[in-house]
């Protein structure tokens, strides 16, 4: 494949590492929160440009950082164009559509039905074009990334898999989130080096079959029991409180039923998610060289979403502002690249960026940092 | 910055390829030498990232100078890329003054807005929407119709209205519900539980509600809700996030202030016009002291679930303290006299018509 002289420039592949502060992440996080109060709202694009500055410089590849060149005007335009294309029509369909049809029930199963599909569909359209956003504004010694598509190929795509998930009673997730994985990263480009993916679902069934059959049947189990047992409390029966008692004794029972059970699932699901990481990260290759790895442990996100969760309520809140550090670092912390590096191969791409921020993905609260 | 004639080895990068060049630099004059490459420094901007210096250039964007950590310092007078200057100052203040008078506008002019363009609203639009609500908060199914009951509650309705009707034509739909509750949703819909009925003590009690919800009718109050939904909330909430959303919540309880005021009013005017006793509506808000009466000119959703609390203590209540509503009404009550607005009979089958 390479000529012999060429072997001679390839060195190891940069090391990942992150070293920013969470003291540093939170100082700039609660300046935003006060601008982000004093200007209604409007400011919290601009803040998250400003933490994702800071999160991308302190990680570096090969001893220099990585730069976020995003801006919150940017973030602010994504905002704007989604309200004006998304939110706005569907507002007016909604409006519009009983109008036309004559039956109000069919009139309210068909709007509902158009608003569900139309997100799912927005929903993949909105994570390519947040890929394809975050890659445009990262750069590294000079060299830009990128995506090929725009996102509506990406979105179909995404849709059919949604509609197989749904189908199958969420079965098909391994299947489909490999193959939602793989497509995207099939996209992306560093510099002028491609991305591949060949993940496959083989290793992750046996993690999610054990979520599914230990969470999903007995919550249906739990449900009926539940509803068999307490349903009469919570029928019609005229004016009046039903017993105080068997009221709480239900909504008592059903909380711990819900959480042990939640507390199970959580457990399990950290098992499946790591195996979801290490085969898509670990199946996917940039340029011809080099591989990626992620070396993480069901121990670690276990404790990775405890710990979220202690911050959160320790704090009364405040802590969410560390969320999006403490996942950008979990991330970066275990990210590894290996392989040969040849430099002179990594060129600038020849991609042109976007010009307005992900404002779709956020507009559904999809967005991870 | 002091020159530095003494040259000292960096990295350039130049945007082409991520091969890094040693290059030998130097500052001299106003001017910063990399190589063969000479910048005016007035052209360069630093970032820092911890121990690292990056000098970007204002006319390359994909051009990068890495500085050994042993030098950073000699930089100090170059601007930072992501400092804030004079010119970012002007556009933060004029952004904040932009946002404050919007802010201003909408919550001394909003109400204003609303008014002037809330009889505008298409009629079969409002009729479309108030229909949606009904379906949702009284389906068909749950509808409480026996004849009597239902003809007691039309004389109520005739004897409220005044002769020449209301802004729309207004349907009162009773919902077998037992929560307390009462709303109008657009479209001259008023919406009754079952459970305001039951509690009730006077039929005038009901038909107090009743006038209330007739006078969110004939102020547009539903109609309004709609437009600062539709128009106002999707934008503030779209950029604003959470805190937009707690924004949009306090311009919603101070218009919803507002309304209930405007809605007591009207149906003060509405009792007094029919001869029925606004004392039913007065002892109504004293029995409910602390329970909020849930409803107002928006089809909300506060009654909608089945709580098996049954009653919901508004913590943030949209509504005018309960005490001082009650004191309007009984000092409207004695300046006009009366007649019952029906029979005990008629009572009777009102307080039935749910059960068929």
């Amino acid at each position: 494949m390479m000529a012999e002289s060429d072997a001679a420039e390839a060195i190891e592949a940069p090391a990942v590492d992150f070293n920013g502060l969470a003291a540093d992440f939170f100082l700039i996080q609660l300046g935003n929160l006060l601008l982000t109060i004093i200007t209604f709202g409007i400011y919290r694009f601009w803040g998250k440009a400003r933490y994702r500055r800071f999160l991308w410089s302190r990680t570096t590849l090969d001893g220099d950082p990585l730069e976020y060149t995003g801006t919150g005007f940017e973030l602010f335009l994504g905002a704007i164009l989604v309200i004006l294309l998304v939110s706005i029509p569907v507002g007016v369909l909604s409006l519009v559509l009983p109008l036309v049809i004559p039956s109000k029930e069919i009139a309210l199963f068909l709007t509902q039905f158009i608003l569900i599909l139309g997100i799912y569909w927005l929903v993949g359209v909105g994570q390519y074009r947040s890929w394809r956003y975050l890659f445009s504004r990262t750069v590294w010694r000079g060299i830009r990334s990128g995506m090929t598509g725009q996102g509506v190929a990406y979105g179909n795509f995404s849709f059919g898999l949604t509609l197989a998930q749904l189908f199958s009673l969420g079965l098909a997730t391994p299947w489909t989130t490999t193959k939602r994985w793989n497509r995207l990263v099939r996209d992306v480009r560093i510099g002028s080096l491609p991305m591949a993916s060949d993940a496959t679902p083989d290793a992750l069934w046996k993690p999610f079959l054990l979520v599914w059959i230990t969470v999903a049947l007995p919550l249906l189990a739990f449900s009926g029991w539940f509803a068999w047992r307490f349903g009469p409390l919570f029928a019609e029966q005229g004016p009046g409180p039903g017993d105080p008692a068997e009221l709480l004794l239900a909504i008592g029972i059903l909380y711990v039923g819900l959480i042990v059970l939640g507390l199970v699932g959580a457990m399990l699901f950290a098992q499946y998610q790591s195996a979801y990481l290490k085969e898509t990260f670990g199946k996917t290759w940039i340029g011809e060289t080099m591989a990626l790895r992620i070396d993480v442990t069901t121990w670690e996100i276990i404790r990775y979403y405890l710990g979220n969760i202690a911050l959160v309520m320790l704090t009364a809140g405040l802590g969410m502002l560390l969320l999006p550090y403490r996942y950008w670092a979990f991330m970066a912390r275990r990210i590894r690249i290996e392989g040969q590096y040849r430099e002179a191969e990594l060129e600038q791409t020849s991609l042109a960026a976007p010009v307005q921020g992900d404002g779709l993905l956020d507009a559904f609260d999809a967005g991870s940092f | 910055m002091r020159s530095m004639p003494e040259a000292f080895e960096a990295r350039l990068f130049d945007g082409v390829s991520a091969k890094a060049r040693h290059v030998p630099v130097t500052i001299e004059d106003g001017w910063l030498r990399a190589g063969n490459e000479a910048v005016p420094l007035s052209d360069l901007r630093q970032v820092r990232a911890g121990s690292t210096l990056t000098l970007h250039r204002t006319d390359r964007q994909d051009w990068r100078l890495i500085i050994p950590a042993d030098h950073a310092g000699d930089f100090r007078g170059i601007a930072g890329l992501h400092a804030v200057t004079g010119r970012h100052l002007l556009w933060i203040a004029g952004s904040a003054a932009t946002v404050a008078l919007i802010a201003a506008l909408l919550w001394f002019g909003g109400p204003t807005i609303l008014r002037a363009l809330a009889p505008r609203v298409p009629a079969e639009v409002a009729r479309s929407v108030g229909e949606q609500y009904v379906g949702m908060f009284a389906p068909e199914s749950r509808q409480c119709r026996s004849p009597a009951g239902r003809a007691a509650l039309d004389r109520m309705v005739a004897r409220l209205v005044p002769p020449q009707g209301l802004v729309e034509p207004v349907t009162v739909t009773v919902a077998d519900d037992p929560t307390i509750n009462a709303f109008a949703v657009p479209g001259g819909q008023v919406i009754l539980y079952r459970g305001l009925i039951n509690q009730a003590r006077s039929p005038e009690e009901v038909a107090g509600v009743l006038a209330h919800e007739f006078g969110h009718v004939q102020r547009y109050h539903a109609n309004q809700a709609l437009i600062r939904h539709f128009g106002l909330g999707i934008f503030i909430e779209g950029l604003g996030g959470d805190i937009g959303s707690l924004a949009s919540t306090g311009l919603f309880l101070t218009h919803t202030r507002t309304a209930e005021r405007e809605a007591d009013e009207e149906a003060a005017r509405f009792l007094r016009r029919s001869g029925i006793s606004s004392s039913g509506l007065a002892n109504f808000f004293s029995r409910m002291g602390g329970y909020g009466l849930a409803g107002g000119g928006k089809g909300d959703e506060k009654g909608s679930a089945a709580n098996p609390g049954r009653e919901v203590v508004d913590l943030l209540s949209t509504h005018p303290p309960d005490r001082e509503r009650q004191r309007f009404f009984a000092q409207s009550a004695r300046s006009y006299a009366s007649t019952p607005v029906l029979s005990p009979a008629e009572w009777k089958a009102l307080q039935e018509i749910c059960s068929s």
